[in-house]
């Protein structure tokens, strides 16, 4: 397994909610990952890690191995791939609401 | 004065994609719509597009296996795509796609 996938695979066990998107959360760059980044905030979590793809070609194509899905942006929780922005916004006021509870990124 | 005539069949993407979630999935509902207008690349690509398809197939699937096997089908088949919006359901859970969430507005992207 390459550097890029120990990054990826350390990035997400280790932190409970990880968003790999384009541009940051203050300055997203794609309007998937700019809603995706608005659900999270309306959900009020206290902690997200946010990767920025744009920032580095070989996190960017690697996301996309590790996880098997070929678009950015992919929310992690609790090390578990959730989705893109399509799947968040459907879920978030659901199953992965509670999901974000457990992992205890909500205030 | 030249005409140039295009002498082979070209099907548009979204014809394509139409034709391959109609195999597969043998929806009730289904709709396929380019929005690569909506998005910082040239007139005339079709590179994003969004589709809606209400399916038997769906049932008992998760949101996720519902959208992965969608995204796999339409990548695999079709090169280029930059992006795909799902919004995949049963006819149990829905009569129509009108719950359907809009595109969200394009920031530039990577050329920005």
């Amino acid at each position: 397994m390459s550097e890029v996938q120990d990054f990826i695979r350390e990035t997400v066990t280790e932190n409970p909610v990880v968003l790999f998107m384009k541009g940051t959360a203050q300055a997203p760059q794609c309007g998937f990952s700019a809603r995706t980044v608005q659900i999270l905030r309306a959900v009020g979590l206290s902690q997200v890690v946010v990767v920025n793809v744009l920032d580095d070609a070989e996190v960017r194509q690697g996301i996309k191995d590790f996880s098997n899905w070929p678009t950015i942006p992919q929310l992690y929780i609790k090390g578990e791939f959730v989705g893109g922005s399509d799947i968040v916004s459907e879920c978030m006021k659901r199953r992965t609401g509670t999901m974000l509870r457990e992992a205890g990124a909500l205030e | 004065m030249f005409v140039t005539r295009c002498l082979r069949n070209m099907t548009s993407r979204t014809e394509i994609i139409r034709n391959l979630l109609t195999e597969k999935f043998k929806p009730t509902l289904l709709e396929v719509k380019c929005e690569s207008d909506q998005h910082n690349v040239p007139k005339g690509s079709e590179m994003h597009f969004y589709v809606g398809v209400i399916s038997d197939e769906f049932n008992g699937l998760s949101i996720l296996q519902r959208h992965r096997q969608i995204s796999k089908l339409v990548y695999e088949q079709v090169p280029g795509i930059h992006a795909l919006r799902i919004h995949a359901k049963s006819p149990s859970e829905v009569s129509d796609l009108s719950d359907a969430p809009d595109a969200p507005k394009c920031l530039g992207g990577s050329r920005r």
